[in-house]
């Protein structure tokens, strides 16, 4: 069964996604971005950028508006976070009775065997044995500012699948298979987002970054920044594709979904103080 | 031979000459050059590929030629902004941009374009570290995008692109 609280569960397209507001920086084609790699934040010289000219041109005066009036929203601490398709949902546990709501009347009317369907696959999805991440850091205790940690998931073959399992009322079966395809890390300062393309690689002493799943931390872990706790919020997202067929009414059935599951860990990160002496008499 | 024969072979003899000299030529009718909309559509469309080629690898050359080829005025000024700014910082554009453009309103020298931007399976990735850059707590997943393209000289280039994030599609 999907264990752990704070389960993010990709329903069937009949959760409709709202459109999130506060971008602060936005390119040419419309991509929301971080403020780190905003131009004209401090630090990075724009040669191109005329003082007098506003900073993107691209927002819309309501996007100004928003600025002034309220501070960037930092991203979510765990649970859940748009990633591919907006379309998740936290939950514990889902109900099936709940997920039937969602579907509008019409959906209902026009195809009742779609509706059995999708309420399978998604008793299907909800019976894979996936666990959340383990995750692991090539650190213990503290990290410190500037030194490459590296980011890993355990758990062998079970952490990344494919994992399968069938549901059936009647005559009607699906079947659903995960994969894991991406596992995506929040470092805790804002922004701070690693996205590997699979589990990492497990440290066992090596120096240097991780080949495929790393990070290094540019702020230290003040209580000023992390509400007094004194720990960045680790948080590492395994997001799994799931793909479910079978055959309903005699017809046959299937179907794509994304699974997510996060662990948490707190992390203090310090700062390396050298210390230059006198050479003592 | 006859006289009556001589002649109607030199006759057969002429029509065979005739034939080679002038081959019958298929008549096609000529292709009709297409309109205003169609070639807007097409440089929209070139505006696209080349800023999708540039995002992906902003510091491999100088892409000016290749946006100034696609773009003028406000559009080329605010993309060569991006590439420079994404070379310089440095990161990369990962994934594909799913879009549906359909022409609003056209006129001889200038076609108003609204399209439907899905960038749901895209990233802007930092090259030294990995970071996704993309503001993923707040960004818009669709949008309608507005372009107006511009007929320059004999080019038809984009001019003026706005990303209305407010406007969901």
């Amino acid at each position: 069964m999907l264990k752990a609280v704070g389960v993010i569960v990709a329903l069937l397209a009949v959760a409709p996604a709202q459109p999130p507001t506060g971008c602060v920086v936005v390119d040419t084609i419309g991509q929301c971005l971080v403020s780190a790699i905003d131009p004209g934040r401090p630090g990075r010289a724009d040669p191109e950028q005329d003082d007098d000219e506003p900073r993107n041109p691209q927002r819309s005066p309501r996007q100004e508006e928003a600025d002034e009036e309220e501070p960037p929203r930092a991203t979510p601490r765990g649970g859940a976070r748009p990633f591919a398709d907006g379309g998740w949902v936290v939950g514990n546990e889902p109900d099936i009775a709940a997920l039937q709501e969602l579907l509008t009347d019409e959906q209902a009317a026009a195809a009742p065997g779609a509706v059995a369907v999708e309420v399978l696959a998604q008793r299907a999805i909800e019976a894979l044995e996936i666990d959340p991440p383990e995750l692991r850091m090539s650190v213990e205790g503290t990290a410190f500012v500037g030194v490459p940690l590296w980011l890993w998931i355990d758990g062998g073959a079970e952490a990344t699948g494919p994992v399968s399992t069938t549901a059936a009322v009647g005559a009607a079966r699906v079947t659903a298979t995960a994969t894991l395809s991406s596992v995506e890390w929040s470092m805790g300062p804002p922004g701070a987002l690693v996205r590997c393309s699979g589990p990492g690689t497990a440290w066992a002493g090596q120096e240097g970054p991780s080949p495929d799943c790393g990070y290094a931390y540019g702020q230290r872990s003040l209580a000023e920044r992390t509400g007094g706790r004194g720990a960045w919020t680790v948080t590492s997202t395994a997001v799994w594709n799931v793909t479910w067929s079978g055959v309903s009414a005699g017809v046959p059935v299937e179907g794509t979904d994304t699974v997510a599951l996060s662990s948490e860990a707190e992390l203090p990160v310090g700062e390396v103080q050298v210390l230059i002496g006198g050479g003592g008499r | 031979m006859t006289t009556t024969t001589r002649l109607l072979m030199l006759s057969m003899s002429a029509i065979v000459v005739a034939g080679c000299a002038e081959p019958a030529v298929p008549v096609t009718p000529a292709p009709t050059p297409p309109g205003p909309a169609q070639q807007a559509l097409d440089a929209y469309e070139r505006f696209w590929d080349v800023t999708q080629e540039a995002y992906t690898a902003p510091g491999a050359r100088d892409w000016e030629p290749e946006v100034s080829a696609v773009a003028s005025g406000a559009a080329f000024d605010s993309l060569m902004r991006d590439v420079r700014n994404y070379a310089e910082f440095p990161a990369h554009f990962e994934g594909v941009v799913s879009r549906t453009p359909v022409v609003a309103d056209v006129t001889d020298t200038s076609v108003k374009i609204v399209d439907c931007v899905d960038l749901r399976d895209s990233r802007l990735v930092a090259d030294r570290t990995g970071e996704v850059l993309n503001d993923l707590a707040n960004r818009v997943q669709r949008y309608s995008y507005r372009a107006d393209v511009v007929l320059s000289g004999d080019r038809w280039l984009v001019g003026r692109t706005e990303a209305a994030l407010e406007e969901p599609c």
